[in-house]
Parts: structure tokens; sequence; C-alpha cells
């Protein structure tokens, strides 16, 4: 029982400051980073007019992702923005997995890697309101419908990025306690396996999507 | 009864008072869900795999403020209480009841949006993936609130 | 074990938002359930009309889920100001 909650961390000291950095989370971000590549390059060596396997994976994900994106964005800025989308929900998909390989960890599991990628998304929705409507459109936007909503308003825009991160971040981290609790005490016999294959896999996914479909309607919110 | 043992209390009742109520709102919402889809099917057997599908995954999404709701209750039964201090008996007892209720509207919620998603595919099946697309937005944005009070809890247990 | 009023306020404003934000999540979780439920059947009746719908069914929600979020930050008030 001692594995809930705890989190293994590096402590740096640069020049009287300390820096704590949450190691299991990086060297797995970066293993599933690795992974990625592995895939992508499968899938993009010795493409055919008939596709392998991997290559018909990969072109049945990139072009579902990317009718998404150019239904909820129109033509221009879903092309533009299809790569990004793509990029974290593969990203997302490989996070969630991988906590059903044994002594492996969900980075997602980290508060900090999800309210990261919330937070990616907020400037990224934000960013492209001023590129689209220019800066004094996105200013007045706030003081809609009347003057003294303009605080309320910016509260609401920062609760999205606390329900987007918290939403992946709860679900993960859920899982895994039930897991970590339940194995406790069945002494690891039958159920675990089942359970991981709910959280892990049918879980992540369904979270994993609705991460990334989050993003693109906050964009498309931003940019209508 | 000492400090430890009014902690314990306040504990034990936080994580029944958590998973009691949290349990109302993802039981009612799931049964409407499930309701809906057997109506569906009735009405057109030929879709009741998607049906069936559907079902599923919109009661796995309503469920899951009942798990933020086990997951409470699980963080205050296996407790460490070796080192104590008096605030912790309002902050358990308050998280119980935070994460308790704060469960049940988007429980409800969730479980008539997989609901309606079932009615709709019935009635129109060939629409069933922007309707599928729909319902899991639709849910987790109803799930906000229930996270609102599952950080809250977390706070009560973890920060205070 | 020494309980001076100020605990006793600490302990009450505990309380106040474990309250605050468990009943403040009903409302806005059933109403924003409504609202996307409606939506799903509005898209089935008339699925060229999708697009538009999923956005009156954001900002809808949006707007319903203020008053969960009034909740959010009373109970932050309380933990951290109070």
């Amino acid at each position: 029982m001692e594995g809930i909650g705890k989190v293994s961390q590096w402590v740096i000291h640069l020049g009287g400051m300390q820096f704590k950095v949450n190691s299991t989370t990086l060297l797995m971000s970066w293993l599933i980073i690795g992974l990625i590549l592995i895939f992508i390059v499968l899938a993009t060596r010795r493409r055919k007019m008939v596709p392998g396997p991997w290559q018909n994976i990969s072109e049945l994900l990139v072009s579902w992702i990317k009718d998404l994106c150019v239904d909820a964005l129109g033509e221009h800025w879903g092309r533009r923005y299809y790569p990004l989308i793509c990029a974290l929900f593969i990203f997302l998909l490989f996070c969630n997995w991988i906590g059903i390989i044994p002594f492996m960890d969900e980075p997602t599991k980290d508060l900090n890697t999800t309210l990261g990628l919330g937070i990616m998304g907020f400037f990224i929705a934000h960013g492209t309101a001023i590129k689209v409507k220019g800066l004094k459109n996105y200013i007045t936007e706030y003081f809609k419908p009347i003057f003294f909503m303009m605080p309320l308003n910016l509260v609401g825009e920062l609760a999205k990025v606390i329900s987007i991160s918290f939403r992946l971040f709860g679900n993960i981290m859920g899982g895994s306690i039930i897991i970590i609790v339940v194995s406790y005490l069945a002494y690891g016999l039958i159920l675990p396996p089942f359970l991981y294959a709910f959280f892990g896999l049918f879980v992540g996914t369904i979270q994993a999507f609705v991460f990334t479909i989050l993003t693109l309607v906050y964009i498309s919110v931003q940019i209508r | 009864m000492d400090l430890t043992d009014w902690v314990k209390l306040a504990a034990y009742i936080g994580a029944g008072l958590s998973m009691g109520f949290g349990a109302i709102g993802p039981g009612v919402g799931e049964g409407y869900a499930a309701s809906k889809a057997c109506e569906g099917m009735g009405r057109q057997p030929a879709v009741a795999d998607e049906l069936l599908r559907t079902m599923l995954v919109g009661q796995a999404v309503a469920e899951s403020t009942g798990i933020y709701s086990l997951v409470v209750a699980l963080l205050l039964l296996f407790r460490d209480f070796s080192v104590v201090r008096w605030i912790e008996i309002p902050a358990f007892l308050a998280a119980g009841l935070c994460m308790g209720f704060g469960a049940i509207g988007p429980g409800v919620g969730e479980g008539l949006v997989a609901g309606s998603a079932c009615e709709s595919i019935a009635r129109n099946p060939e629409t069933s993936p922007v309707i599928v697309r729909t319902m899991l937005v639709g849910q987790a944005v109803a799930e906000s609130t229930g996270i609102y009070a599952l950080v809250v809890s977390l706070l009560m247990i973890f920060v205070i | 074990m020494d309980i001076s009023g100020a605990d006793i306020i600490r302990a009450a404003a505990l309380l106040g938002a474990g309250l605050s934000m468990g009943f403040g999540a009903i409302g806005p979780g059933v109403g924003e359930g409504i609202a996307a439920a409606k939506a799903c059947e509005a898209i089935g009746r008339n699925p060229r009309e999708a697009g538009m719908l999923t956005r009156t069914m954001l900002v809808g929600q949006a707007v319903s889920e203020s008053t969960g979020i009034y909740s959010l930050v009373v109970a932050l008030l309380l933990i951290f100001v109070v």
C-alpha cells in the first residue's frame, strides 16, 4: 500500500536554488517519445500504394484526425493544426497504454504532464484567437454580455485548463490507485488483469480522445 | 478517545459519505442509459450491437465521478494515522461530503447524455459516429464540476 | 487538545468549502447533461447541423457551468483565504 501517492524525485542544486525533477515521469515520457519514433519509422519506411500493416494503421489514424480537424476548424485552420492534434492524440494514447506493461508508469499519472499539456492548449487557443480576431476584438470579447462579467469570463477560461488537465489526471491516477488497493486486498490473484485492461486500454483510450477533442474544440470556439 | 481516534472517526465517516452519496448519481444515470438502450433495441433490433457498444462507452464515462468517489474513500480509509493534527477532523469530513455530493450531478447528467445518444442512434443509425463524438464531448464538459469537487477533496486530504 | 475560537472558525470554513463544492456540483452536472442529451437527440434528427449544434451545446454548457465555477471559487476562498 506504500505505492499510493509516492513520487520519485531527483533534487538538483543549482546556484543556491533547488530544482525537483520527477524522474519516473521524465524517463517514461522520453521512452514514449522513443516508442512513437519507432512506430513512425516502421510506418513510413517502404511506403507503397498497397500499404503494409504499419502504414495502414498510421494512415487510418492520421486521416481520421485530419477529418475531425477540418470538420471543427474549417479547411484553412484545420489543415494547419492537424499535425499538432495528431501528435497530441498519439502521445496521450501511448502514455495511457504504457501502464499495462508491468513496472511501467503512465506519465499522465503525474499532474505536471497533464497540466503542461492543458496550458499548452490554452496558449495555442488564445494565440490563434488573437491572430484571427485581432487584439482589440479579442479583448472586447471578455466584456460581453455586460461589463462586470469580465472577471467571471476570465475565471471561466482558466477553469477550462483546470478541468481538462484534472480530468485526464484524475481518471488515470484513480485507476492506478484502485489497481494498487485491489491487488493488496486480493493478493494480485484474479482481478488485476481485467482491471488493467479496463483502466489502461479502455479508459485510457477514451480519455486520450476526450483530451484531444476538447483541445480542438477550445481552439474552434476561440476562432469562431 | 484521543486525537488519533477522533481523526480516524472523521476519516471513516468521510469515506462512507463520499462513496455512499457518490454512488447515487452514476447509478441513476447509468440505469437511465441502459433503459434507453433497451427501448431502442426493442424498436430497432437490427442495430442492437451498435446500441450495446454506445451504451457501454457512455456508461463507462458516466461512471468516472463514481470512480473519483471511490478513490477519495480509499485515500481516507488507507491513510497513515501515525501523525495526526486536529484540523484533519473537519477536513476529512468535508472531503467526503464534497466528493460524495459532487458526484451526484455529473453522474445523473452524463447518464442522460448516454441515454439520449442511444435513443438517437436507434432512430438514425447511420449518424452514430458523430453522435458518439458529441456524446463524449458533452459528457466530458458535464463532468467538469465533478472534477472541481475532486480537486477540492484532494486539497482537503493532502494540502490542509 | 487545545481548541481556540480561531480553530473552530477554520474548521467551519473547511466544512463550508466541502459543502459549497459538493452541493454546487449537482446542478451544473445535471443541467449540462441535459443540454448534451438534447444536442445528441437533435443531431440524430438532423445530422447536417452537427457542427452548429455542437457549438451551441458548448456555449450553453459554458454558461450553465458558471454556477459550478462560483462554487469552486468560494471553496478555494474558504480553504486558502479565510
